[in-house]
């Protein structure tokens, strides 16, 4: 009989697509049996730049503990998408043994008081607990003294600016106050390009922080953490926020600076048509063009800068454990692997791989060697160098202010920055939404 | 009738019953009950008509109020009269009518998330084409950025949403297709125009599926979430913010018995929609009645 040779080829290609799928699947393996599994949920996937990170960091801690403990991943693309899940898990007692987030998620567990004191782990192992900052806890530790997550960021946040830019319009080195800022706004603006690039959300709440923190006793007030904010009528939130609307009156912003969304910010920045915008150094491998489309030449063009300041002198964003690790494990086995997996990932091995592969420091003292150190980005050593001698050093309104405070300045500020309505009843306006 | 027949027929809804209670019964007590609650992380806790009160006495949810009536008022005002009035331009079969039949109706195969993002950088303030075409022909003065400036945000929201008229028009020109040809053949024996025949008889006779229309708009109008989210997020200063919206925004913020609290809102606004539009239209009633 002869067979139909169509059907043959497709038979045969399905037997290939099986085989080949089967070969391409990644290689998990079940837990052995003496192996304790935790599981992960994680966002930093897909083109999240925590990605290349995490993916060592998981290799690295299955290989070190093989045969005692094993992560798997559960990854849930989209950090939105991440935060609704796990809040739902936090009300559903079914929270994953490891959880990461921004301080907003981090401050949910800690409400939904289902994840682990850390206290006790991080104290039974002082080698461990004296490699962080002093200050690393700080952001983490309730008022009861309770340490409901650990931080592995250590962010120095400056501000980029285009020195091809500043050279066209004339201006000789970045400004160091705010008079001088407004001033190289219009010189940017007279050559041509867009001097800072906004988006009335991140981009633009860091430089509300900068223009704050530079105030006098503005970065005390941005120290402020878990209270009650108050911001009508504190003479350096006042003045901070009078200069933000003053950065848009005269004209140093795009036109679509509201859209509340950071790629409209980016991407002006990127593309070589913006002069400035605010970021952590997490953007450098974006401005060198890893995985990003940016105007030729564009990582040899930039350079990063404390912001201005006033008359005493410059400012920065200096945060730690603006992102962290929760572990929401319930019993001791997972509990034990949970608190080994957060030793290993802050480990000197991991932390290096973080400033390596997304130009962030850790919280721990991590002593490089001259070889480590040329390996980093230029750029991320300049700002950290820079970051020794500044007047001023605050965190940002990500870590002060709650995330309906932050939704309200989103929505209100096109039309405080427009001056529909005055600096008081703006002001009054984020109270409220606490 | 027998008692095993009475049985099997009791077992063959069940299949329905265990559906609707599961999907729709257990969802609607469940945001019912919790609206009375502060529902947390940390989980319940019973606290009366707070929620609501709270709500009354907040600023946005008075806007996401106005804006939604604002909403409604043009699906009923312009939305569902437009769909008529191509359809009964379209129902007299001028020439090239399947080509604008299939135009008004492409969109609606064109998910609402996708046209948000036309409509993003349609209205974009630096490189729109809207205000492209505005310097073009000398109107500069008029350019603005369309959604995020208070006066024009809801307004230019509802535009990108307006002319999505194609399955309206389809089921309403279904209907006129059943209108008997002799009404319209007795009509013009009696000197009735095409004008007159559409006041007088088309339109009429279209009162049942008119008032189909006008519920599914303001229903859809109450629960639309998708362009406004990929667009304004209810902003600027919650000119754009709608009910759905401002269920997000609560949810977002981790107040879940406020989010279901506005929920209630909705199904007693759209509760309330539906029976007004029944009783005006007379939904279910044939026109000879």
């Amino acid at each position: 009989m002869l067979r139909n040779p169509m059907r043959l080829s497709f038979r045969t290609a399905t037997a290939v697509a099986i085989a080949a799928g089967v070969l391409a699947m990644p290689a998990t393996r079940p837990a052995l049996a003496d192996e304790v599994e935790i599981t992960w949920a994680t966002f930093w996937v897909g083109t999240n730049p925590l990605r290349p990170w995490g993916e060592l960091l998981i290799a690295g801690f299955n290989e070190t503990y093989a045969g005692q403990y094993r992560v798997v991943t559960e990854e849930i693309p989209g950090d939105a998408q991440y935060r609704d899940k796990l809040r739902a898990d936090s009300v559903a007692n079914a929270l994953p043994d490891l959880i990461t987030g921004n301080v907003t998620l981090m401050r949910d567990m800690r409400d939904s008081g289902r994840v682990v004191e850390l206290t006790p782990h991080i104290e039974g192992d002082p080698e461990w607990q004296a490699s962080f900052h002093d200050d690393a806890f700080d952001t983490y530790r309730t008022e009861a003294g309770e340490l409901y997550a650990l931080p592995y960021s250590r962010d120095y946040i400056g501000i980029y600016y285009n020195t091809d830019h500043f050279a066209d319009a004339g201006i000789e080195s970045f400004p160091e106050t705010w008079e001088a800022f407004f001033a190289a706004c219009a010189a940017l603006r007279e050559a041509g390009y867009v001097p800072m690039a906004n988006e009335g959300n991140w981009t633009t709440r860091l430089m509300w922080a900068n223009m704050i923190g530079t105030q006098p006793g503005g970065a005390d007030w941005m120290r402020q953490q878990d209270t009650e904010l108050a911001l009508a009528g504190v003479e350096p939130v006042v003045a901070g926020t009078e200069l933000l609307r003053r950065m848009n009156e005269e004209g140093c912003s795009n036109e679509d600076a509201f859209t509340g969304q950071y790629a409209t910010a980016a991407t002006l920045f990127l593309q070589g048509e913006a002069s400035m915008i605010a970021n952590g150094p997490w953007m450098i491998p974006n401005i060198m063009g890893v995985n990003t489309e940016t105007a030729e030449g564009l990582g040899d063009r930039v350079a990063y800068a404390a912001s201005p300041g006033s008359a005493d002198g410059r400012g920065m964003i200096i945060v730690t454990g603006e992102a962290g690790f929760a572990v929401g494990s319930q019993d001791p086995e997972t509990i034990e692997a949970s608190i080994a997996f957060l030793r290993y990932l802050t480990s000197d091995e991991q932390m290096l791989n973080q400033a390596n592969l997304v130009s962030r420091y850790g919280p721990t003292r991590l002593e490089l060697t001259p070889d480590q150190e040329a390996a980093l980005a230029p750029m991320l050593l300049s700002i950290v160098d820079q970051s020794q001698d500044i007047a001023h050093s605050y965190p940002h309104t990500g870590m002060t202010m709650p995330n309906s405070m932050i939704q309200e300045f989103i929505n209100t500020w096109p039309v405080y920055a427009r001056g529909q309505i005055d600096t008081e009843e703006f002001l009054e306006i984020l109270e409220d939404a606490q | 009738m027998q008692k095993s027949f009475r049985f099997a027929i009791y077992l063959s809804l069940l299949p329905a019953l265990a559906l609707f209670a599961t999907f729709l019964v257990f969802p609607f007590f469940t945001i019912l009950v919790t609206s009375f609650f502060e529902w947390r992380a940390s989980g319940l806790r019973f606290i009366g008509v707070e929620n609501y009160l709270e709500l009354w006495d907040s600023r946005a949810f008075p806007s996401a109020l106005r804006n939604t009536a604002i909403w409604i008022a043009a699906a009923v005002l312009l939305h569902v009269p437009l769909a008529v009035l191509v359809a009964v331009i379209l129902s007299r079969r001028l020439k090239g009518w399947k080509i604008f039949r299939t135009l008004f109706f492409l969109p609606n195969i064109v998910s609402y998330s996708a046209l948000a993002i036309v409509f993003l950088g349609f209205y974009n303030a630096r490189y729109g084409a809207l205000n492209q075409v505005l310097a073009d022909i000398g109107l500069e003065h008029w350019q603005r950025d369309w959604l995020f400036s208070y006066d024009t945000a809801l307004y230019a929201l509802i535009f990108t949403w307006l002319f999505h008229v194609g399955l309206y028009m389809i089921i309403i020109m279904a209907e006129i297709a059943t209108i008997p040809d002799e009404i319209y053949e007795a009509a013009v024996m009696d000197g009735a125009g095409e004008i007159k025949q559409d006041l007088y008889i088309t339109l009429p006779l279209l009162r049942n599926v008119i008032g189909t229309c006008m519920i599914l708009t303001v229903t859809q109008s109450l629960i639309y979430f998708e362009g406004i989210f990929l667009t304004t997020g209810g902003g600027p200063a919650n000119a754009t913010l709608t009910l759905s919206m401002a269920t997000y925004r609560a949810f977002e913020n981790f107040h879940w018995g406020e989010a279901n609290a506005i929920g209630m809102h909705i199904v007693i606004l759209g509760v309330a929609a539906i029976l007004i539009i029944r009783r005006l239209f007379r939904i279910g009633e044939r026109y000879f009645d």
